[in-house]
This record gives structure tokens, sequence and C-alpha cells, in this order.
């Protein structure tokens, strides 16, 4: 077993799962770079730093990777050697036309409505949440991809109100 | 060291006898400090603790920190990292340059000098002045950067250090350092915002501290924003207000408002009887306004970058002389109503921060801690249209790698500029181009079919390398940079060799000795981990093969030569690199399986 092969789950011991709690992931985190962080590795050999500079990148880009959930998935799927072209664009006409309508109605709502807007997406992305836990079960990585696709539309949308 | 350190944290063994130090290189004033234990010293300059990062010169001798002298240059840290294409973004219109050149060239005396020299110089002084106290050379520095710094400022601070031979330790934020000095002071835990207004620039970071570690959340900045330009407020104020003045030399007047912005921290109205002028704290409030105001618009952005409650945030720590402005104080209570925390004395805050890190990573330190420090700006890579497509965003923890793949948009291209870039803006101009480099003999192919992995590895220190990969030939073509910023490796020959006085023999005798302590530190480490586990992770022929080489080593030791010294020991850390995998392996092993959660955190 080599540290730098382990995936970011193995890493930092934490099962496969579409959501996962973050004060463990960031407790681990924690344990972990005070083992390889490259400051405690100051008046080490040049073999030691350059691993452990290594392994302390790997941990911070694993902490990132797995701290949101849309990376986090698309990580899932990589692992699961899903692929798709990055160049084809996201298709779903249903959802592409339910979201002209939520901009549209984000354009014309003032203020004080973003708040309630915000409530039914995020309860959308609840509902997308719990069908990904399914599709990864099952294995449908391709509908996964999909949910996942959607989310990051809602998360923009959400970025949008929070301005 | 770090072997012990794998089976038991607690056993390190300092090697390091040499002086290593916290150095604060301010616009305004630098700081050296030592850290032994219970004790911090600052190192003192004719009694000052402060000492004026002023470079004058003197019939052709600079000297570093004389107030008085009408020949000198100051704030040059303003320069530093700046192109001379990139002048019109910064304020110098009291320095006299030379643009002709990448780096632009200060004139003084009949000389000229560029941004790095010149900060050598002041670091050479500090050097010297602990040198003197301590009768024995500083060996390393830990060395402050204003957080907001992009790679090009953070390779030129280091590069002037190395320039007089002291080893970087590491460069840290000069915010992450003062909560530092503020958090290990009585082990304080929570979330926590440091407000730093400098001499010449202001940055605001948000970190939480927890277990001993200090983990910067963002971070935000200005580095064009500090005490020189409420200066420059005042200094334009007076000459409206006492057209009497015009008459005086630009250090008297730089003097003068000095003076009185510095009576308006604890007066209400402030009078210079000499050259009969007087201003009060309101009229003084007024004319600083829009220069908080802008901190306070950064300090939000920060607040918000964190994802922390505004509720959830415990202190707010002042740093940077320019902080003892009362305007500063009061504002922040009425907005935030959060504690604040300004005990520690905010100009000398950052350099006992720095001290304290040098004492930890040159292995003196009892108390030990870790920094999880962030990039303070994202990097990116130039796309067709003159777009940056970000590659590591701001805020991203650091160490860091991440990639990025690119295509051709004409067939058959077999070339491919890669432009490097940092900043936030989507738009390239707004950026600053760290590197541009060609990646040539791409296979001929249809537009949008070839692959060229980009790959950008930031490390411990904010640094930034750049490789790219050509992945859809069987030929791997692998390009590795490190942005040079102008900065040509026979300008940086020249710039070594001139500035350079100690003699040769004396750089050869040092380097003989890093090399003999860098060998002792290297079996030392072997043979305590080869006590430890050995048994557990080698077999006989692997321990015989590691052996051999510390032999082999410890012949070279006696043989006094460089050469033969680096070689055995190159062979040693290569025979020995697979049991040092071996034992980081074992170790993160433990980690995940999990039984020692406690001990660690």
């Amino acid at each position: 077993m080599s540290v730098l092969k382990l995936t970011y789950f193995e890493l930092f011991n934490i099962n496969v799962s579409i959501t996962l709690d973050l004060n463990e992931l960031n407790n681990k985190y924690l344990k972990l770079q005070t083992k390889f962080h490259p400051d405690k590795y100051s008046n080490s050999s040049a073999v030691e730093k350059t691993m452990a500079a290594r392994i302390s990148t790997r941990i911070n880009d694993g902490y990132k990777i797995l701290g949101d959930l849309t990376t986090r998935v698309d990580y899932i799927l990589k692992i699961n050697n899903f692929t798709t072209d990055e160049n084809i664009t996201f298709k779903n006409n249903q959802f592409l036309i339910e979201q002209m309508e939520l901009t549209e109605m984000i354009n014309n709502s003032d203020r004080k409505q973003y708040n309630n807007i915000k409530k039914e997406i995020k309860a959308k992305i609840a509902s997308l949440i719990l069908d990904m836990k399914n599709n990864l079960s099952t294995g449908d990585f391709d509908i996964l991809y999909q949910n996942n696709s959607m989310i990051k539309f809602y998360k923009k949308n959400i970025n949008q109100l929070s301005k | 060291m770090a072997l012990i350190q794998i089976s038991d944290p607690d056993k390190s063994v300092a090697f390091n006898k040499e002086l290593s130090v916290g150095i604060d290189l301010g616009t305004t004033h630098s700081l050296i400090a030592k850290k032994e234990g219970e004790n911090l010293v600052f190192f003192k300059d004719n009694n000052n603790v402060l000492i004026p990062s002023i470079i004058s010169d003197e019939n052709g001798k600079l000297t570093i920190g004389d107030l008085n002298s009408k020949n000198s240059v100051k704030s040059i840290k303003r320069l530093i990292g700046v192109t001379s294409k990139e002048l019109h973004t910064i304020n110098y219109e009291d320095l006299e340059l030379d643009s002709s050149e990448d780096l632009p060239r200060v004139s003084l005396g009949n000389n000229k000098y560029n941004a790095i020299e010149l900060s050598s110089k002041i670091l050479s002084h500090l050097c010297e002045i602990a040198q003197s106290h301590e009768n024995t050379s500083v060996n390393s520095a830990v060395i402050t950067v204003p957080a907001y710094f992009n790679d090009m400022q953070r390779q030129a601070t280091k590069l002037a250090a190395e320039m007089v031979d002291i080893k970087v330790l590491r460069l840290i934020s000069e915010p992450t350092a003062a909560a530092i000095a503020y958090g290990i002071d009585d082990k304080k835990t929570g979330n926590f915002i440091v407000y730093d207004l400098g001499g010449g620039t202001f940055d605001v970071s948000i970190l939480s501290i927890e277990k001993g570690i200090f983990k910067v959340l963002s971070t935000k900045g200005d580095t064009h924003l500090g005490g020189d330009d409420i200066d420059r407020l005042l200094n334009k104020y007076l000459l409206d207000n006492y057209p009497h003045l015009t008459k005086l030399h630009k250090t008297e007047l730089y003097n003068l408002s000095k003076f009185l912005k510095h009576g308006l921290s604890n007066k209400n109205t402030i009078t210079n009887e000499k050259h009969n002028v007087s201003i009060d704290l309101n009229d003084f409030n007024k004319l600083i306004n829009p220069l908080i105001e802008k901190t306070l618009k950064l300090l939000n952005e920060a607040i918000i970058e964190s994802k922390v409650d505004i509720n959830d945030i415990k202190n707010i720590m002042l740093v940077g002389g320019s902080s003892r402005l009362k305007i500063i104080k009061s504002t922040l209570n009425e907005i935030y109503k959060i504690n604040i925390l300004d005990y520690l004395n905010p100009d000398t805050v950052v350099a006992e921060g720095a001290a304290i890190q040098a004492e930890v990573l040159s292995g003196n330190a009892k108390d030990d801690f870790l920094l999880l420090d962030v990039l303070p700006l994202s990097l990116g890579i130039e796309t067709y249209g003159g777009l940056s497509e970000k590659v590591i965003h701001r805020n991203t923890p650091i160490p860091s790698s991440s990639e990025k793949t690119f295509t051709t948009f004409k067939d058959g291209q077999s070339k491919m500029m890669i432009n490097v870039v940092q900043g936030e803006r989507e738009d390239i101009s707004e950026c600053i181009s760290l590197a541009q480099f060609i990646l040539s003999d791409i296979p001929p192919l249809v537009a949008g079919a070839a692959r060229i992995k980009v790959r950008f590895q930031v490390d411990a220190d904010g640094l930034l390398t750049v490789s790219a990969k050509e992945e859809t030939s069987d030929k791997e073509t692998t390009i590795e940079i490190k942005p040079s910023h102008g900065l040509t490796p026979e300008l940086i020959q020249n710039m070594i060799s001139t500035s350079n006085n100690k003699a040769e023999n004396d750089k050869n005798y040092r380097a003989l000795k890093e090399s003999i302590v860098e060998a002792e530190r290297a079996i030392y480490a072997i043979e305590e981990a080869l006590k430890v586990d050995s048994n557990d992770l080698l077999n006989q022929t692997e321990l015989d093969l590691i052996n051999q080489a510390i032999d082999n080593l410890q012949d070279a030791l006696l043989s006094k030569n460089i050469d033969t010294i680096k070689l055995a020991n190159d062979n040693l850390e290569k025979t020995s690199e697979f049991y040092v995998e071996r034992r980081m392996n074992n170790s993160i092993k433990s980690i995940i399986t999990g039984k020692d959660i406690n001990d660690i955190i």
C-alpha cells in the first residue's frame, strides 16, 4: 500500500457516501496534517521532506474535494470509473425549462422573497440528495451524474440569491 | 528528525545549534527577534526595536535606519515583486525610478538598485544586529510577508534573503504570525479576525484556533494600503491648508505628518508649534475615512468567504502600527460588537509570531503547534479570448495541487503558449502574469483533440511550480517551470555575487559545515528509526543495505570533502527511500485505523 495511491475516502477513513459528517472530516483532516504537514519535517532529510510534502498536498486536496457535496459526488463517479465527455453539456430539456423559469422568477422578485425562493431550491436539493444515495447504492452512475449536475445549477441559483 | 517524530513526536532532537530568528520585514520598519523557551528577545539597533526600513547612501556606502538622512529611500517593500510594466499599480512619486529593465531600479547616490537588492541590504543589516548581540551568525529565519502578497512578491522576498545567505525556514503571513503570538499567549481557542493595518499594506485574515492548530479560513487584503497612504493624505492636507509648508524638504514634511498622526492616537487635537500647524481629530477622521471604508469592505468579504457566522467570532486582533488610530477601534466596535484584542504591541506582535514559528521549525521548541495557511489569490491559466481559467482557487489550504486539461483550438496546432496568471478577475489583463512558456512538439491533430494536462503545485510557503504534459501521443512532454518574474538566472547570479561581501573561503567553510550537519542529521534520523521498527519493516538484506550506506556516509564524513559527503548522503537517502515510505505508510495506517485519535488531537 502506498499512501499516495489511496482514494481520498480511504485516506480519511470515511465510507464512500453522498453525504458525510463535516465535523468528522475536519477532525481527521487536522489529525492527518498534524502528522504530515511540511512544517513537521523542517529538520528532516530531503527524502522525507519531499514525501511529506506530497502527502500533505494530497490531504489538502482530499479535504477540499470531500468537503463539498458536488465535488465529492464527482469524485465518487471518478473512482467508479464513470467518465463523461466534459464537452457534452448536460441535456435535460425539462430541467432546462425549469432553470429558465427559475432565473426569470429570481429576476422578477424583490429581495424580501429571496429567502422563500432559497428554501424552495434547498428542498429540491435535499430531494436530489436522497435520489443520489439510491443511485449510488444501485450503481446508476449515469443518473447520479445527472442529479449532481442539477445540484450544481441549483447552487448557482442560491449564490445568485445570496449576493 | 521527522523519522523520530513518527514514532514519538515528543522526542525530537534539535540539531540546529545555530541562530534561528523571526524577521518582520516591514514597509516602514523592520524587526528581528528570537524566541528561546520562555525568553523572547527583540534585537535592538541603536537601542531601538523598530528599525526603520530606510536605506541611505553615505558616500557610496549603504546604511540602514537613518531617519534624518536626506539621501535615502523608504518604503521599498511596495516595489518588491513588481515589474516595470506594473508600476502604474503602485504609488511611487517620491522615488526616482529607472524602468528600462524588467525590474524597476531606484536611484540612490550614484547607483541604481532593484527592490530585491535593497531588501537584502535591510535583511543583512538585521542579521548583523542579531549577530552582534549573540556572537553567532544567523543561520535561518522565518520571514513574514503580507498575507495578500502574490507569488512574485513572495518569491522576491525569499530571494532577497537567500542572496545574503539566510536560509528561509518558512515565509508566513503577517496576520497569521500575529495570531500565533496572541494564540500561544494563553492557549486561545475559537474563531478570530486579524485586522492588520501596517505601514504599507492591509491584510485581514479569519482563523480558527483549536488544540494547537492555527487554521487560516480566509484572507483578504490590499498590498498598497497602509499608514503611508494616510501620511500622503495628511501631506496633501497640510500643503493645501498651510501654504508656507511648501518650503519644507519632503523628509521634514513626512516627519511632521507622522508627528501629527501619532499625536491624534491619544489626543483630540494636536498642534506643532515650530511649523505653526494644527489639526483636530474630526478633520483627520474625515480625511482618512475612505481608507477605513476600504478596509471594512475587505473585512466583510473575508468574513463571508470564511463561512463563519459573525456571532461565532470571538475576538478581533489588532495588528500593525496604523491600527492604533482611534477611529479604527471605535468603528470596529460599533459595527461588529466583537471584543478587540490589542494588549500585545501592534508594532512587534508580527515579529514575535515569526520568532515563535522559527523556534518551532528549527526543532528547538517545547510547545509545538501547527500552522495551516491558505493561498491568498487564485492561480490560473490564460485561455482563448483573454480569460483566466482558475486552476487553484484562493483560500485553498496549502500545500496544494490541481490539474486541468486544455486543448488546441486550431487543426494541426503544434505549439501552445501557456500564460500562468494570478488574481481574481476573469479578464486576464486584470491579473498578474507570473510566467509564460511555450509547450512545443504537440502532435498534429484536429482542433480540440490534443490533451494537455497542466499541473499546479503550491508549496507551504505559497510558492508555485507549474508542469505541463501532452497526453495524446505516446511521447510525454513535460515541462516544469517556476515563475521567475523577470529574474533571469544571470541577473540572480549577478545580484548574488555583487551583494555578497563574504570571502570565498568563508562561504566554502560554511557550505562544508552545512553538509556535515545535514549528513549527521540523516544518520541520526535513520539510526533512531531503525531502533524502533527495523524488525517489523525490513528483512536482513534490506537492513544490511541501509547499514552499509550509513557506514559509507560515516567514512565520507572523515574525508571533510564536501562533494564526497554530499554523494554519500544522497546515496543514503536513495537507499533508505523505500524504508521512509514504508514508515509513512505505516504511520498513516495507524491514523486511519483510528486507534490513536485521542492521542493526537
